[in-house]
C-alpha cells in the first residue's frame, strides 16, 4: 500500500511540470572569442529541446523564449566550436573557432570518459598508438616494441587483476573484440595485435570509459575502450583520399665493444673456462694465417640487420547516401617496412558501413569489414630461456655477435664473397651450445612465403535493425559474426645456424613449425529503450539482452631436422615432432537495465544493473544468483552529477567559470578472462613414448569459480572557464577488487598442482587531471596547450597462499600483501670488491647446489647482506624496483598561423623502474656474447676500484644474478609526434580541400635509461610489467602526407 | 498488427535465450574431456586411460630408485652431488627438499582410482571380459605405488575413490602404515591374482606386457613385508613357474685373462638385459621417454653416469662397501673337469655395470674425447637404456630365496644362490617344488653364478660343513644357519641389483625380521668400507626405525 502511494507521487512529480509550463525569455549576444566581432547566424537552442531555437541577427543578438525548466542552452555556429551555457549567464557568449579542439559534447557525461577523434592526419598503423599519444593519462600505455602495428599495452584505473587479463575491453561499433590475449604465437617476442586489423583512417572516435562500466558485466572491470568507425552523416557524396609516405630511421643501439676490445675480453674469459685447449684461431695475429681474415674484421652487425624503413599508407573513402541508404565505403592499404629487416607489415582493408531505411520506423545498420594483415617475421628480443633453443632473434644476435667476425665468407685468396658465413666457432667446445647463429643467414635462408610469415585475416559482418515504436519507445537488435584467422609459419634454417643440443631432447639442426588458429565470434544484443522528456525531467530507460558465443581453435606442429633449407615443410619423417593446440569455446549471456535521469540538465542520475552468466563460471559459484540452473553475477552501478554552473548562484561567476560539473559514482564490474575450462575437471591426452597416446586427469576444476569483482568509487570535477579558454577535468577513484582469480595450490594428495580460485584482493587509488588552455587566439594565430597527468597506487590486500614470487626473464617479481603488483625482488649491490683483503673481511659466500661454500673474492660484486648470516641467499633478497609509474600522461600543444598548423604531442612516465634484461645479457661478463663498453671497466687486477665485476665464464659467483644492477629508472619524456600541416586555399566544385602535412615521430626522448627504449613490454601481464628484453626499439620517423577532399 | 509483428521480431530472441540455460553453458572441446564425457565403457577408451596411467608412473620412476638406493649402503655422495640428493644419502631430508613432495605418487593413485571407479569390467567382446586384465593392471599399479609411498614416507594418507573436486582434495584422509597398506592391497589384489594381463603389442620397440606389474609379484611383495613368508614364497614361485623362468637366464663372465691372471675382457649378457629390455630377464620396467617431448625422460643416467647434460660430473658414486663386497667374491671357473681356477677380479657384475672403469688405463679415452678435463668418467650401464626396472628375474628369485629362508628352508634358499634351477607350483595350493635340473647348464645356474663364475662347483661358496659332530657343528643352530644364508642373500642382492632402487628396503626387511634395527643402521653406517670408521651419527639415527622414513608434513 505504501509502495503504491510512493509511485503515485513519483509519477505526479514527473508529470506535473509538463502541464503548466511557464516561459522564460532569454536574450544575449554571441561574439567571436578571437576577434570580438558579433556572430550572425549562430544557432541558439535549448539543450535537449531542439524545438526551442533562435538565430542571432547581424549584431549577434538573439532572443529566445524557452520553458522555465530550461537551464542550459547550446550555441553553435559554422566554423566554431559549440558552447553550452547556463541560461542565467547567456548575455554574452563567446565562440572559439573550430581550429581549436572541441570542449563541449552534445551528451553531458555523468561518468568519467574521454574521447579522441579526427585521425585524418595520423600515420599510425594501429589505433592504440593514437590512444598512447592522445589519451595517455586516461589509459596507461606502454609501447610493446618498434615492430609496426604491435601496438601498446593498455591498463586503466590501476591494476585490476593479477593473473587474469588486465587490459581493457575493446568494443568496436557495439561489438566486443576478443583480443586473443595469451594465445600462442611461434615467434619469440611477437605479439599479434588484433587492433592492427582496424584501419586508423576508418575510425571516427575512440572513447575511453573509466567508470560506469557495469553494463559490460564480467568484462568491464579493466575499463572499456569504445571504437566507432566512420559512417555517412549527410547525403552529399564526399570522397576523401589520404596518402602518406615516410621513412623510419634505425634506432640507436647500445654502445658495444669493438673487435679489439672484445678479443681481449674473450681471451680473458677463456682463461676462466678451465679448458686445456691452447690454440684458438681468433687469437692468432699472423696476417698470413689462413683464418686471419675470418677473425679480423670490425663488424658493426647492426649495419647488416637494420635499415631505414619506408612506409606508405593509402586510404580512400566514399561517403554518401540517398533517401534509402547512407553509406561509407573505405579502402586502405598500408605497407610498413620495419627498421629491423624481415619484419615488414602490410595491410589491406575494406570497410563498408551502411544505414538503410526500411520504412518510416524501421532502419538498419549493415556493416561489413574485411582486413588482411601480412607480416614477415623473425624472433625478436633476448630469449627468456637460452636452454630451449639456440638464439634466433637477429636483432639480439646483432648485439651479441663478436665484432671480429663477418657475416660473409672470405675465399681462399682472402677476398670477401657473397656467401653467408656459418655459425661462429671461436668459442666452440668450451661449453655445450656455445656458438651462435649468423643473423644474416637467418634472414637470408629464413625468407620465403612458407618460412617465416604471419597472416591475420579479420572479417566482420554486423546487422543492427532499429525500430521506432512511437511514444519514445525503440527496439533495437544487433547481430554480428566475426571471423579471425591466423596462420603463422616459422622456419629456422640450418645454414649459418649452429646445431643445438636441446636439453632432454637431442640435437636440433633446423626446425620448421606452423600454427593455424581460427576464432569465430557471434555477438547479439537486443534492447528496448524508452525516452521520456517533460518539463524539467528527462528519462531514458533501456532493457537489453546480450549474448556472445566464441570458438577459438588452434593447431601447432613442429619438427626438427628437415634435411636442408629448401624444404621447410612439416613431414612425418622429422625428428622431435611436437604438436599442440587448443579448442576453447565459451559463451555468455547478460540481461541489463540502464536508466538515466536528469533534472534540468543540472542534476543527473544514471544507474544500471547487469546480470550476466558465462560458461567460464562454476555451477556452484559462491556469489550471484541462481536462475535457470546457472549462476548469474549482478553488476550494479549508480552515478550522479551536479552541473553547479546551471544554478542561479553561479551565474555571477561567468565567464570566469563557464561550466562546472561535479561527478560521483559507484560501480561494480567483473573480469572473467581466464582459461575457458578452469571451472571444470578435465582429462587431456599426453604423449607416451614415441607412438602412444594416454589420457589422464588434466586439471581439477573449481565448481565455485566466479568472476573477479571490482567495486569502484569515483568522483570528478569538469570545469570550463576563463571564457572557455580553460578546460579542466579532474578525476579521482578508489577501487577494491576481490575474488581475484588466483592459482591456488592443491594439496599434494590430489596429485594435481593448482586450481583456479577466487581468493585474494587488491585495491587501487588514483587520480587523473587534464588541463587544456587556449593561450592565443587571434585572426591569424592560435595557440593551445595542455597536459594530462595520472597516477595510481596499487596495493595487494590479501593472497590465498601468502606472498609468492614469479620468475620472469631470470628476474623475480614479488607478489606480496601490502605491496603493489609487479615489484622486482632481488639483491642489492654495493659495488665490487677491489681487493682480496676487502672480500675476506666481508666474509660473504654463496652456498652451492652441492651444499658447499664458495667465498666472494676480489673482483666479485658486493651483495648487501640483509641478515646476519654471511651466506648470500634468498634471505638477502629485498624489493629493488617498482615498475608502476608515479605519474604519467601527455603534454600537447597546437600552434596555428593562418592555414598552417603545428601540432605536438609528448608522452611521459615518471618514477617507473625497468628491469633491463638486455643489458644483463650484454654486461654479465660471463658469456662469449659481445658486451657493452661498460665491460672495458671490468675488474682485472687486485686493488682496481670499479663498478663492473671481473669477467668469469659461466658466472660461478652469480655476479650477474638478478640485482639492482639491472634495475633502472625508466622515466622518460618523449616527443611522440610533431605534425606540421597546411591547408591549401582550394575550394572548387570538385575539390573541397587539400591538406599537406609533415610529421615527425619520436624525434627526441629525454631519459636516463641505458637501454634503447624505456618503453617496452614483453607481455600484457600485470606481473611482467617493466621488463625490457631488448625488443626492437622505435626509431625516429618522418612522414609526409596529403589529404584530399573531393 | 504491423507493430505487433515488428515487436515480436525483437522479443523472439529474448524468449529463445531463456530456454535451457544449463545446456547452453556446457561448452565442449576436442582438446579435453570432462568427467561427464570421459566414459570408460569400452576397451578402446580404457586403453588410453591405462597408457595415461603408465605415463604418470614415469613421473615417479626416478624417485623410487633414488629413495630406495641412495639411503642405503651401496652408494655415496661426491663433490658434485646436489644438496637434495646429499640429504637423501645422509638420511635426513629437510622440508625444502624437492623430493619430499609426494604429489606425483598421488597423481598415479588418483588416476588409478578414477579408472577403477569408472571402468566397466563386465564388458565382453567375443565372450571375453576385455577390460578385466587392464583392471587388474591398474589395481597392481595402484598397490605398488602405495607400497612405494609407505616405504619412503611411512604413514601416508590413504584413499581409494577418485578426487575430482578441489573440496575433496582438502579433506583429511586416514593415514595408513605400511602394514595397513599391505593388508588392504592383499585383499584387494587376491581376486585378480590369476587374471591374464593384456598386451598392447609393441610400443616404442618394447613388448608392452613388460609395462605391467604382475599381480602375483605385487602380492608376493606385500606378503613378504607382512612376514607371511609362505604366501610370499608361493606367489613368487607361482609367477616364476607360470613363466618358466629359471635362475640363470643371464650372466656376466670373464672373457679373457692375460698371463698375470688379470682380466682383459668379459662377456656380459647380464648387462645386455638392461640395455635391450626385450628379454626374459626383464619382467616389469617403467619405460621412460627418449626425449621429454614423448613423456618423462629418466634423469638417473645424469645421477649415476658422466653425461653431456651433467657436464660429465656424475653425482652418485658406488660406495667403498659395494666395491669391497664385489672384490671379496671368489670368481672361480673350471679350466677342466677337475681343476677350478680362482681369479682375484671379484664379482664380474661390477665390471659389467661400470665398463669404463674396467677398461685398462692406457686404453681409456683421452680427456679431449670426453670434452672435459675431468678424468673420472663413469658410465653406469644399468641406466644406459634410460628405463627403470621394477621386477627382474634375478631379483624375484632372490626374494623367493629370502622368503624360503625365512620360512626355515635355508637349504632351498641357498640352492637358489649356488646351484640354481627352476620352480613349479601345482594349482592353487601352497605347494611348490624347487628343482635343480641339469646342474651346470647356464640357464639353470644359481644366482651367484651370474657374476662369480661357476659358483655351483666352488666349494668355497657353501653352507658350513655340517658333517660330523664337532662342537663347531653343534653351535650351528637352525636360526644361525638362516641368518647365515640371509647374509648371503643380502650380499647377493647387492651384487645382483645394486643401484636399482631396492637396497634400503632389502635391508629394512631383514632388520624387521630379525627385530634388530641396528642391522640396517650398521650396514649403512659402514658404507664407506672397512678401512673407514663407521658414521656414528648415521648409525644412531637409523637405529631408530622411525628415522627410516622421509618426514613429510
Amino acid at each position: 500500500m505504501k509502495n503504491t502511494r510512493f509511485w503515485k507521487i513519483v509519477l505526479l512529480l514527473l508529470w506535473l511540470p509538463s502541464v503548466a509550463m511557464a516561459q522564460q525569455k532569454l536574450e544575449g549576444k554571441v561574439i567571436s572569442a578571437v576577434t570580438g566581432e558579433p556572430l550572425a547566424g549562430a544557432r541558439v537552442t535549448a539543450h535537449g529541446l531542439a524545438a526551442y531555437a533562435a538565430m542571432t541577427d547581424e549584431t549577434g543578438v538573439f532572443a529566445l523564449s524557452v520553458p522555465e525548466s530550461v537551464a542550459l542552452i547550446d550555441v553553435e555556429a559554422p566554423g566554431y566550436n559549440t558552447v553550452q551555457q547556463a541560461v542565467g549567464a547567456c548575455s554574452l557568449i563567446q565562440l572559439w573557432p573550430d581550429r581549436f579542439s572541441a570542449d563541449y559534447s552534445a551528451d553531458i557525461a555523468v561518468t568519467s570518459l574521454r574521447s579522441a577523434s579526427d585521425f585524418g592526419l595520423s600515420g599510425a598503423v594501429s589505433v592504440d598508438d593514437e590512444i598512447a599519444s592522445r589519451l595517455g593519462a586516461d589509459v596507461r600505455t606502454v609501447t610493446r616494441s618498434g615492430m609496426r602495428g604491435s601496438g601498446v599495452m593498455m591498463l586503466m584505473n590501476g591494476l585490476n587483476s593479477l593473473h587474469a587479463n588486465a587490459m581493457p575491453l575493446v568494443v568496436v561499433d557495439g561489438v566486443f573484440l576478443d583480443q586473443q590475449q595469451g594465445r600462442e604465437t611461434l615467434h619469440d617476442g611477437f605479439y599479434n595485435n588484433l587492433l592492427a586489423n582496424i584501419n586508423v583512417a576508418d575510425i571516427e572516435r575512440v572513447t575511453v570509459l573509466k567508470n560506469g562500466t557495469s553494463l559490460y558485466g564480467t568484462r568491464g572491470a579493466n575499463g572499456v575502450i569504445v571504437i566507432e568507425t566512420r559512417r555517412s552523416t549527410s547525403m552529399a557524396t564526399r570522397i576523401e583520399v589520404n596518402g602518406m609516405a615516410g621513412v623510419e630511421f634505425a634506432p640507436a643501439g647500445m654502445d658495444l665493444m669493438n673487435a679489439s676490445q672484445f678479443r681481449l675480453y674473450a681471451s680473458e674469459l677463456i682463461g676462466s673456462t678451465g679448458t686445456r685447449q691452447t690454440a684458438f684461431k681468433f687469437l692468432k695475429e699472423d696476417p698470413d694465417y689462413y683464418f686471419y681474415n675470418k677473425y679480423h674484421n670490425e663488424t658493426r652487425w647492426a649495419d647488416y640487420l637494420y635499415r631505414e624503413a619506408l612506409t606508405q599508407n593509402y586510404n580512400i573513402s566514399v561517403q554518401g547516401g540517398d533517401e534509402v541508404a547512407d553509406y561509407n565505403l573505405s579502402l586502405g592499404y598500408v605497407d610498413a617496412q620495419s627498421t629491423l629487416l624481415c619484419n615488414d607489415f602490410s595491410r589491406l582493408g575494406l570497410r563498408f558501413n551502411t544505414d538503410i531505411k526500411l520504412g518510416s520506423r524501421l532502419k538498419t545498420r549493415f556493416d561489413v569489414a574485411y582486413n588482411q594483415n601480412t607480416r614477415d617475421l623473425r624472433d625478436d628480443g633476448a630469449p627468456e630461456d637460452f636452454a630451449a633453443s639456440t638464439v634466433l632473434a637477429p636483432g639480439f644476435l646483432g648485439n651479441i655477435k663478436s665484432p671480429f667476425l663477418h657475416p660473409y665468407r672470405y675465399d681462399e685468396t682472402g677476398h670477401l664473397t657473397t656467401f653467408v658465413e656459418s655459425a661462429d666457432d671461436f668459442a666452440e667446445g668450451l661449453a655445450l651450445n656455445s656458438t651462435w647463429a649468423n643473423p644474416v643467414a637467418i634472414n637470408t635462408y629464413g625468407e620465403a612465403r612458407n618460412k617465416n610469415r604471419q597472416e591475420t585475416s579479420f572479417f566482420n559482418i554486423t546487422i543492427a535493425p532499429r525500430l521506432d515504436l512511437g511514444h519514445g519507445l525503440t527496439a533495437q537488435t544487433l547481430f554480428s559474426y566475426g571471423l579471425t584467422g591466423v596462420t603463422e609459419r616459422s622456419f629456422v634454417p640450418m645454414t649459418g645456424v649452429p646445431v643445438f643440443y636441446i636439453d632432454g631432447v637431442g640435437e636440433s639442426i633446423n626446425r620448421a613449425a606452423s600454427l593455424t588458429a581460427k576464432q569465430e565470434s557471434l555477438f547479439s544484443e537486443t534492447k528496448i529503450g524508452w525516452t521520456y522528456a517533460a518539463g524539467s525531467h528527462a528519462l531514458n530507460l533501456t532493457a537489453g539482452l546480450r549474448y556472445t558465443a566464441d570458438t577459438y581453435t588452434s593447431s601447432r606442429q613442429e619438427g626438427h631436422n628437415t634435411g636442408n633449407d629448401k624444404t621447410p615443410d612439416l613431414a612425418a619423417s622429422l625428428s622431435f615432432k611436437d604438436v599442440g593446440g587448443t579448442d576453447d569455446r565459451w559463451r555468455s549471456m547478460a540481461y541489463y537495465l540502464t536508466g538515466d535521469y536528469n533534472w534540468r540538465y543540472t542534476w543527473f542520475v544514471q544507474g544500471g544493473l547487469t546480470m550476466e552468466t558465462t560458461s567460464r563460471f562454476g555451477r556452484d559459484a559462491r556469489e550471484g544468483i541462481c536462475l535457470g540452473g546457472v549462476k548469474w553475477g549482478l553488476f550494479p552501478s549508480l552515478q550522479g552529477a551536479w552541473m553547479i554552473s546551471n544554478e542561479d548562484f553561479m551565474t555571477g561567476l561567468a565567464p570566469a567559470v563557464n561550466q562546472l560539473k561535479l561527478r560521483i559514482g559507484y560501480d561494480e564490474s567483473g573480469n572473467d578472462d581466464i582459461d575457458a575450462s578452469a571451472s571444470r575437471t578435465t582429462f587431456a591426452s599426453s604423449k607416451f613414448l614415441d607412438n602412444a597416446i594416454g589420457l589422464t586427469l588434466h586439471a581439477i576444476g573449481n565448481n565455485t569459480l566466479q568472476w573477479e569483482t571490482t567495486r569502484r568509487f569515483s568522483a570528478g570535477v569538469d570545469m570550463k572557464g576563463w571564457n572557455n579558454r580553460l578546460d579542466l577535468s579532474l578525476g579521482l577513484f578508489r577501487s577494491f577488487t576481490s575474488n581475484l582469480l588466483t592459482l591456488k595450490s592443491l594439496p599434494e594428495i590430489s596429485g594435481e598442482n593448482y586450481y583456479w580460485s577466487n581468493e585474494g584482493s587488491l585495491e587501487n587509488v588514483g587520480a587523473d587531471l587534464r588541463v587544456n588552455l587556449r593561450l592565443i587566439g587571434s585572426r591569424d594565430w592560435l595557440w593551445e596547450a595542455g597536459f594530462s597527468a595520472a597516477t595510481y597506487r596499487n596495493r595487494i590486500t590479501s593472497l590465498p597462499d601468502g606472498d609468492f614470487t614469479t620468475t620472469l626473464y631470470g628476474g623475480e617479481v614479488l607478489t606480496a600483501v601490502g605491496q603493489p603488483a609487479g615489484i622486482f625482488y632481488g639483491y642489492r649491490t654495493a659495488g665490487v670488491y677491489a681487493t682480496t683483503a676487502e672480500a675476506e673481511a666481508a666474509g660473504l659466500y654463496n652456498v652451492l647446489s652441492t651444499g658447499s661454500r664458495s667465498n666472494f673474492g676480489a673482483g666479485d660484486v658486493i651483495f648487501v647482506n640483509q641478515d646476519n648470516d654471511p651466506a648470500i641467499d634468498d634471505r638477502d633478497k629485498v624489493v629493488i624496483g617498482n615498475p608502476n609509474p608515479d605519474l604519467y600522461g601527455n603534454i600537447f600543444t597546437t600552434v596555428g598561423y593562418r592555414r598552417l598548423t603545428l601540432d605536438a604531442q609528448m608522452g611521459y612516465s615518471w618514477g617507473n623502474d625497468v628491469y633491463n634484461y638486455l643489458r644483463r645479457q650484454l654486461e654479465s661478463g660471463s658469456t662469449f656474447f659481445n658486451q657493452t663498453t661498460a665491460l672495458n671497466r671490468r675488474w682485472t687486477c687486485e686493488g682496481q676500484q670499479t663498478d663492473i665485476p671481473r669477467a668469469t665464464f659461466g658466472d660461478p659467483m652469480g655476479n650477474a644474478r638478478f640485482s639492482d644492477r639491472w634495475i633502472e629508472d625508466g622515466s622518460y619524456l618523449r616527443l611522440r609526434r610533431v605534425t606540421l600541416s597546411y591547408r591549401l586555399p582550394v575550394n572548387s566544385i570538385w575539390m573541397q580541400g587539400l591538406t599537406v602535412w609533415l610529421t615527425g615521430n619520436n624525434l627526441f626522448t629525454l631519459t636516463n635509461y641505458l637501454g634503447s627504449d624505456p618503453e617496452s613490454s614483453v607481455s600484457n601481464s600485470v606481473l611482467s610489467q617493466g621488463i625490457d628484453a631488448g625488443l626492437l626499439a622505435r626509431g625516429r620517423s618522418i612522414l609526409v602526407g596529403l589529404k584530399l577532399n573531393l | 498488427m504491423k507493430r505487433a509483428f515488428y515487436f515480436s521480431l525483437f522479443i523472439i530472441p529474448f524468449s529463445f535465450l531463456f530456454l535451457s540455460c544449463t545446456d547452453m553453458f556446457d561448452t565442449k572441446s576436442s582438446y579435453y574431456s570432462t568427467e561427464d564425457t570421459n566414459s570408460l565403457g569400452s576397451a578402446a577408451d580404457t586403453v588410453y586411460s591405462v597408457i595415461g596411467i603408465l605415463g604418470k608412473v614415469q613421473t615417479i620412476a626416478d624417485r623410487t630408485v633414488l629413495f630406495g638406493e641412495l639411503r642405503a649402503d651401496l652408494v655415496c655422495e661426491n663433490e658434485y652431488t646436489p644438496s637434495d640428493l646429499r640429504e637423501i644419502v645422509a638420511g635426513r631430508v629437510t622440508p625444502t627438499n624437492a623430493y619430499t613432495d609426494y604429489r606425483s605418487f598421488y597423481a598415479v593413485i588418483n588416476n588409478c582410482n578414477y579408472y577403477l571407479a569408472k571402468a566397466d569390467t563386465t564388458v565382453r567382446v567375443g565372450g571375453k571380459k576385455v577390460i578385466l586384465g587392464e583392471y587388474a593392471v591398474v589395481k597392481a599399479i595402484r598397490a605398488w605405488t602405495y607400497l612405494q609411498l609407505a616405504l619412503i614416507y611411512g604413514e601416508v594418507p590413504f584413499y581409494t575413490q577418485p578426487i575430482l573436486k578441489f573440496t575433496d582434495a582438502d579433506r583429511d584422509y586416514p593415514k595408513y602404515s605400511l602394514s595397513q597398506i599391505c593388508d588392504y592391497f592383499i585383499a584387494d589384489l587376491l581376486p585378480f591374482a590369476d587374471v591374464e594381463l593384456p598386451s598392447y603389442g609393441t610400443i616404442s620397440g618394447i613388448d608392452s606386457h613388460r609395462f605391467f606389474f604382475p599381480v602375483k609379484l605385487v602380492l608376493a611383495d606385500m606378503y613378504l613385508w607382512q612376514q607371511d613368508y609362505r604366501n610370499a614364497a608361493f606367489y613368487y614361485a607361482d609367477y616364476l613357474s607360470d613363466h618358466q623362468l629359471s635362475t640363470g637366464l643371464v650372466s656376466a663372465r670373464v672373457g679373457s685373462i692375460n698371463t698375470s691372471d688379470e682380466v682383459t675382457s668379459f662377456t656380459a649378457p647380464w648387462i645386455s638385459a638392461f640395455k635391450t629390455p626385450n628379454n626374459e630377464e626383464i619382467i616389469t620396467l617403467i619405460p621412460m621417454a627418449r626425449t621429454r617431448l614423448d613423456g618423462v625422460k629418466s634423469q638417473l643416467d645424469n645421477v649415476f653416469s658422466s653425461t653431456d647434460e651433467n657436464d660429465n660430473h656424475y653425482q652418485i658414486t658406488p660406495s667403498a662397501c659395494y666395491n669391497e663386497l664385489n672384490q671379496a667374491q671368489d670368481y672361480a671357473y673350471s679350466v677342466n673337469e677337475r681343476t677350478l681356477k680362482h681369479l682375484s677380479c671379484g664379482d664380474v657384475r661390477y665390471f659389467a655395470t661400470y665398463p669404463t672403469q674396467f677398461v685398462p688405463a692406457d686404453k681409456q679415452p683421452s680427456a679431449d674425447e670426453w670434452k672435459t678435463d675431468d678424468e673420472d668418467i663413469r658410465q653406469n650401464d644399468k641406466f644406459a637404456a634410460g628405463h627403470v626396472y621394477v621386477y627382474r628375474c634375478g631379483t624375484v628369485w632372490l626374494r623367493l630365496a629370502e622368503a624360503l629362508n625365512a620360512m626355515g628352508n635355508y637349504d632351498d634358499a641357498f640352492a637358489i644362490l649356488k646351484r640354481g634351477g627352476q620352480v613349479t607350483t601345482r594349482g592353487d595350493s601352497l605347494l611348490f617344488e624347487f628343482t635343480q635340473t641339469a646342474v651346470g647348464v647356464e640357464r639353470y645356474r644359481g644366482i651367484h653364478a651370474r657374476g662369480s663364475g661357476e659358483a655351483f662347483r666352488n666349494s668355497a661358496y657353501d653352507l658350513p660343513d655340517m658333517s660330523g659332530d664337532t662342537l663347531e657343528v653343534r653351535v650351528w643352530t637352525r636360526e644361525r644357519l638362516m641368518d647365515y644364508v640371509e647374509d648371503l642373500i643380502i650380499d647377493e642382492y647387492a651384487l645382483e641389483s645394486a643401484f636399482e632402487g631396492s637396497r634400503f628396503y632389502d635391508l629394512m626387511r631383514v632388520a624387521l625380521r630379525r627385530g634388530d634395527p641396528t642391522y640396517l643402521a650398521r650396514k649403512v653406517a659402514h658404507r664407506n668400507g672397512a678401512l673407514q670408521p663407521a658414521d656414528d651419527v648415521l648409525y644412531d639415527r637409523l637405529s631408530n626405525p622411525s628415522n627410516w622414513y622421509i618426514k613429510h608434513d
